[in-house]
């Protein structure tokens, strides 16, 4: 039988080549909708206002088709403040402060052979104090405040915060946002984000021009 | 275990303690002296409690947790040690509890809830609502439904198993292996993104219907192809010494109050699928997966045969599977009424008490299959060795999130 790594390299490549080029198959209703201009929209997520979507509300239900077509482009973070310090490596820490388990999940995705954050020089770290980045997933859970508190508190300067996903962003139709407790640099929308939105934020994050 | 009522959790109420029990039939909620569950209104969803301390010289206590780098949710467990033996352990899972809202809720916003409630598990949860509510409202079975339920499920089986094992992989440090694994699991993902329109199945379960449309037609011989694939990894995972040895002998439990895997590796047969309350399985060839020793590594062969089982009712149900409805959204009625339905998600079996007054759910309650696999790792952690936790841990398929309450 094949050693592990004969058998590891003989597989097809299979890691994309975003962000330098487009991203294959986005999940679309991750994506923002863009009015169609036909029927009416009931948004359980209130976050239609007129022709436009509040991206932080979206739970990528998709109950707005066909008033709503998603656009299929991945670039919907919203970034606040950028760190160059962080461009030739980056650490970035989850922390899950009441999620559903999926955002962790996307986030986590990134290491896999498809998107393989690695190659542009992020990597998981196991405790904040490492971190150059926290990644705030879920709602607001009572128990998650003194946590959270300290997860910031123990991030060395400089440092990049991400609200990701609609709970951490707004509390989507779940709870509360984590805005109470810290303001994120970067948003992230999504419900959850695809790995592609999440790759596009953290290349931003840090001043890489894509 | 037919028949037999066990605690299945813990609840507390006014200060007192009620222990929850559940046979296999209808669930049933025993007082514990000086509570009163009965009269409650919320249903307020159980906590595993488990608080034996070990106590003695050279006994360490240390806490993991809530947020760690190795956890994927956050989670506190408080462990007791000699040496590197672990004595006791207290899981204390509500620190991410958000306790979500449903009562009060609509029926559309409910369900939109309940497949938050555990994301990865969200098309078991959102067609077990959608069901009890079918039920009530006394729509007949629609056979199509049901089959395009049945996929989505099994899909959702398949995408849970690959992540269990991959973490055994990761834990073991088979890093091509952990990569590979990690990476079939992407694709079953952008499998179901394609077909379903999200790649957790958001928004596609519906009342009386699918709410979106999905494809179906040659989805088995996509996931086939997976199947295969994890095939050709398993062969070589199962070769390797370095990750059966960690997974050998480690966190064995048997108890007939166990649930899934747990449970059908422990030789129990119980499988809710064969007399579940939510969805027919009898004319897809369900064969249940069985194994002896009680541990990570028969936890892990039964998950490995389950994922070749769900291939094979996934093609069964295409070949079947005719025209899917689609869901009924507006005027679902001012129906009332109350009742009990169970599914056999990946981590066992998972029971939903869903009562309606008037179109709007009264109260809800839950009793995850994550509920018991804690009290499974709780008890067969002990005597282990402290790396041996990781193992012990991700081979049951907890999801932190399944164990916080509905209100
Ligand atoms: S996808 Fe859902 S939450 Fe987002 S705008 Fe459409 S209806 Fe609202
Ligand atoms: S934003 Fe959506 S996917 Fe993320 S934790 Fe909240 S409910 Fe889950």
């Amino acid at each position: 039988m094949k050693s592990w790594l004969t058998y590891g390299l003989m597989r097809k490549r299979l890691t994309t080549g975003f962000p330098s080029m487009e991203a294959e198959e986005v999940p679309l209703w991750t994506t923002t909708p863009v009015s169609t201009g036909t029927g009416e929209a009931h948004c359980p997520a209130n976050a239609i206002k007129g022709t436009t979507v509040e991206m932080g509300r979206c739970i990528s239900c998709g109950y707005c088709s066909p008033a709503f077509q998603p656009d299929g482009v991945p670039g919907t973070s919203i970034v606040r403040s950028t760190e160059k310090a962080f461009r030739k490596s980056f650490h970035i820490y989850l922390f899950d402060a009441g999620s559903c388990g999926s955002c962790n999940l996307e986030v986590k995705a990134l290491g896999n052979p498809y998107y393989d954050m690695s190659r542009l020089g992020i990597s998981f770290c196991a405790t904040p104090k490492h971190a150059d980045a926290l990644i705030v997933v879920g709602v607001l859970a009572d128990g998650m405040s003194d946590p959270l508190k300290r997860a910031v508190e123990a991030l060395p300067s400089p440092k990049l915060i991400f609200a990701l996903g609609a709970c951490a962003i707004s509390g989507g139709i779940i709870g509360k946002s984590i805005s109470g407790i810290v303001d994120a640099d970067i948003v992230v929308p999504g419900c959850p984000p695809n790995p592609f939105t999440i790759l596009d934020a953290l290349q931003r994050s840090r001043g890489v021009r894509l | 275990m037919v028949g037999e009522d066990v605690i299945t959790g813990v609840l507390e109420s006014g200060g007192g303690e009620c222990e929850i029990t559940s046979g296999f039939g209808i669930p049933s909620w025993k007082k514990a002296a000086g509570s009163d569950i009965d009269g409650r209104e919320d249903f307020k969803a159980c906590v595993g409690r488990f608080d034996e301390k070990a106590e003695g010289t050279d006994v360490f206590n240390f806490t993991y947790g809530p947020s760690a780098g190795g956890l994927n949710e956050s989670c506190k467990f408080n462990i007791y040690t000699y040496g590197e033996r672990i004595l006791s352990l207290r899981p204390e899972p509500a620190y991410k509890d958000r306790r979500l809202e449903v009562s009060g809720s609509g029926l559309v916003m409910a369900i939109l809830r309940l497949e938050r409630y555990c994301g990865p598990l969200s098309p078991f949860y959102s067609g077990m609502f959608a069901a009890a509510v079918e039920a009530i409202m006394g729509n007949g079975e629609n056979n199509d439904l049901r089959l395009a339920r049945v996929i989505m499920n099994e899909v959702g089986r398949i995408s849970d198993h690959l992540y269990v094992i991959a973490k055994l992989a990761e834990g073991a440090s088979q890093n091509v292996a952990y990569n590979l694994l990690f990476g079939l699991r992407e694709k079953l993902l952008r499998l179901v993104s394609r077909r379903f329109g999200h790649r957790y199945f958001f928004g596609i379960n519906g009342f009386g219907g699918l709410a979106r449309s999905a494809d179906f037609g040659g989805i088995s011989s996509e996931v086939g192809a997976i199947a295969e694939e994890f095939r050709q990894l398993w062969i070589r995972l199962e070769n390797s010494g370095i990750f059966i040895d960690r997974i050998q002998g480690t966190a064995t439990l048997r108890r007939p109050w166990m649930v899934g895997p747990a449970a059908r590796a422990a030789g129990l047969r119980t499988d809710t699928r064969i007399d579940g309350s939510c969805l027919r399985y009898d004319d897809l060839d369900l064969e249940v997966a069985s194994a002896a020793s009680a541990d990570t590594l028969a936890r892990s062969l039964v998950r490995k045969d389950e994922i070749f089982a769900s291939a094979r009712i996934i093609e069964k149900a295409e070949s079947m599977i005719r025209e899917v409805p689609a869901a009924v959204r507006m005027n679902l009625g001012e129906i009332s009424g109350e009742i009990s339905v169970r599914t056999e998600t990946p981590g066992g079996d998972s029971l939903m008490r869903v009562s309606l007054a008037n179109g709007v759910v009264k109260k809800i309650y839950i009793r995850p299959s994550s509920l018991q696999n804690l009290a499974v790792f709780t008890y067969a952690i002990k005597e282990n060795l402290l790396t041996d936790f990781t193992f012990g841990y991700e081979g049951l398929g907890i999801h932190v999130s399944e164990l916080g309450g509905v209100l």
